[in-house]
């Protein structure tokens, strides 16, 4: 290999590992998306052309659990019950657990029943006709069908 | 030979009968009040119940309207006097519940809580209407 040779072979490897060394460094480039690259390509024909550039790094957002200031009920959240309607939930327990002990639901308990019901939460009622299914479902009482005319 | 020729016309005439009636018949259910409070499953139909001869035997509903809410409440008596009984302040099954006419087959459901789960309600010729 004569000095020519030599020479044109260092220049050679030098323009080769400067060819390499530029593209590794496009390569690390980073790139946008792909939905956005094929976005942005639609929208230019001199996208392909044109080095691409990496989107604004979006701020992150934290979301932090609310801190809860008010004791008040939401529009969502039943009121609280009120004494009378504490105290209709008493009789009406009352009364099932008077009717548990002698074995029958009578047309009375109907009756003292009827003239709570509305006072009641709707929870409330809810909780308390549960209850006497329950008892009439478990064979702790018989029970005759509701009256409404007293 | 006048007894036998009697006999003959009879028959005739009850099986002219049968096959009239028979004619006129329709499908027809009859379903007393059942209840299974294993399974936590109830029947029955109203007509068929209220023409029963046992006086224990009922079916029905009742429903309250509230303004903070509606709520219905269901039960079943066997002659046996087994009951079974469930309710809801479910709006909608309120509402169906509500529908229970007097020529009706019910069928309901419960869960543990004794609310109720699922609600039948059949309307239909074959369903026995009250008579009295």
């Amino acid at each position: 290999m004569g000095p020519r040779t030599r020479i044109a072979a260092v220049i050679g490897a030098i323009a080769l590992a400067a060819w390499i060394g530029h593209r590794s460094a496009r390569q690390s480039t980073p790139t946008a998306p792909l939905a956005q690259v094929g976005a942005h390509a639609a929208a230019s024909p001199r996208a392909s052309a044109a080095p691409m550039r990496a989107p604004a790094r979006p701020a992150v957002i934290v979301h932090t659990p609310p801190v809860h200031v008010a004791a008040e009920p939401t529009p969502d959240e039943p009121p609280l019950p009120t004494a009378e309607q504490i105290d209709a939930a008493d009789t009406a327990r009352a009364i099932l657990d008077a009717a548990v002990a002698r074995g029958a639901w009578t047309e009375n308990d109907w009756a003292g029943l009827n003239a709570i019901l509305g006072v009641m939460t709707l929870e409330q009622r809810d909780q308390a006709l549960r209850d006497l299914s329950g008892a009439v479902n478990e064979g702790r009482m018989t029970m005759v069908p509701r009256a409404v005319g007293s | 030979m006048k007894k036998p020729a009697i006999a003959l016309a009879a028959a005739a005439t009850l099986v002219t009968v049968g096959v009239a009636h028979e004619v006129r018949a329709g499908s027809k259910l009859y379903y007393g009040a059942s209840v299974n409070t294993t399974t936590r499953v109830a029947w029955g139909s109203v007509g068929t119940v209220r023409n029963s001869a046992d006086t224990r035997e009922a079916v029905g509903c009742w429903v309250d309207y509230f303004p903070t809410g509606p709520s219905a409440q269901c039960f079943v008596t066997t002659p046996s006097n087994v009951t079974g009984s469930c309710s809801t302040s479910d709006p909608e099954m309120v509402a169906a519940i509500a529908a229970l006419a007097g020529d009706t087959q019910f069928r309901m459901e419960w869960d543990a809580w004794n609310q109720c789960n699922h609600f039948v309600l059949l309307v239909g010729s074959q369903v026995e209407p009250r008579v009295r």
